[in-house]
């Protein structure tokens, strides 16, 4: 299963209200071309996908918040999945793209003993599940967006043997975190700041 | 079940050349009371005791390295359980004593949904469990240092009554370190400049 295949298939499951967070490398760089328009904050440092969709979470709580993370990353700080579990959002979506390494440094933990759905679900996320197929991610998927959550989805995916680099402008820095935040102000949801 | 029952119990099986490394709070006073001598390194920050213990297991490979750390601090930095399963050092025993509770903080998550074995067997440490009982604690702290590791074993406990306060000279600080240093250069297994 390749990750830019999974993303394709996710990208016409999410709708233009629901609010998106990449980690960072290939899930931007695919994401960003896949999904244009709407609330996306893309590239996350390293540790920091899942909390930051965490917090989004609490602050739309009618929409849907889908965090892609990937595994190098969740690795960082997996004491976040402890907090998503004590926190127990109902629309948060975490999909964990799990290619066994970092970008060009060689294999991470997970080609070896760790086993990710299983520190999420000791970490206290009732509905957890890791996928091989395209098939099986769509199903997790569809039902991850239409039942509460927390959902954690781990997908198996290849190790990307090309490196994408999207618009840096609208993936990286100010310019993109701009975008977010207009989005964020147009979003039906938005509660703008009384003074 | 109470820690300073538990600690009670683990420090005769622990001989003059085990290392033992404690968070904050309650584990270094109690640990200081029943085991003032030998390689101990007291009060190490949240999150840290754990990965202070796995640079000891590759620093002294014979000998047993004891972590004894608590459920506040390990889920500072739970990532260290995957390091710890990645490097799989036969030599570590972990302990978390779990009270549920941060000292004076109110409860932690593992009062509500987390589970902390579960957790460590995701991470990869195949010999991980949950006691609850003195009679289990004493059985899986013996098997623990008996063989092969690592181990992670938590310890249920109740929340502590009362702050117990130890020499702070010897449990936290400089001198710590230095009798920790000293005791690490007296070590028999200790290979660096005397």
């Amino acid at each position: 299963m390749k990750r830019l295949d999974c993303l394709k298939l996710l990208a016409p499951m999410v709708d233009e209200h629901m609010l998106t967070v990449t980690s960072l490398s290939s899930n931007t760089a695919f994401w960003s071309d896949l999904r244009r328009e709407g609330a996306n904050f893309f590239g996350c440092n390293m540790g920091l996908c899942i909390p930051f969709a965490l917090g989004l979470t609490a602050a739309f709580p009618k929409r849907k918040v889908i965090a892609l993370d990937s595994d190098g990353s969740l690795m960082v700080d997996s004491s976040s999945l402890i907090t998503v579990a004590d926190v127990n959002p109902l629309n948060f979506v975490v999909i964990v793209f799990d290619n066994g390494s970092y970008a060009r440094m060689g294999t991470t933990f997970t080609t070896r003993r760790t086993d990710l759905e299983k520190i999420a679900q000791g970490a206290g996320i009732a509905n957890t599940a890791t996928v091989q197929s395209e098939e099986a991610l769509f199903a997790a998927v569809q039902q991850a967006l239409e039942t509460n959550g927390p959902h954690f989805i781990v997908a198996k995916v290849e190790p990307d043997r090309v490196r994408v680099k999207g618009d840096p402008h609208r993936t990286y820095g100010r310019f993109m975190r701009e975008c977010f935040v207009d989005a964020v102000r147009r979003h039906p949801d938005y509660q703008q700041a009384r003074k | 079940m109470k820690r300073y029952d538990c600690l009670k119990l683990l420090a005769p099986m622990v001989d003059e050349h085990t290392f033992a490394v404690t968070s904050l709070s309650t584990n270094a006073p109690f640990w200081f009371n029943v085991r003032p001598e030998g390689p101990n390194f007291f009060a190490l920050n949240m999150g840290l005791c754990l990965p202070f213990a796995l640079g000891l297991t590759a620093a002294f490979p014979k000998r047993k390295v004891i972590s004894i750390d608590s459920d506040g601090s390990l889920m500072n930095d739970a990532s260290s359980l995957i390091t710890v399963a990645d490097v799989n050092p036969p030599n570590l025993v972990a302990f978390v004593f779990d009270n549920s509770s941060y000292a004076f903080m109110g409860s932690t998550f593992t009062a509500r949904r987390t589970d902390l074995a579960k957790m460590a067997q995701g991470a990869g440490i195949a010999k991980s469990g949950t006691v609850k009982t003195l009679e289990e604690f004493s059985a899986a702290a013996k098997e623990a240092i008996e063989s092969i590791g690592p181990h992670f074993i938590v310890a249920k406990v109740e929340p502590d009554a009362g702050r117990v306060s130890a020499d702070r000279s010897r449990t936290s600080g400089r001198p710590m370190r230095e009798w920790f240093m000293d005791a690490v250069r007296r070590h028999p297994d200790y290979q660096g400049r005397r």
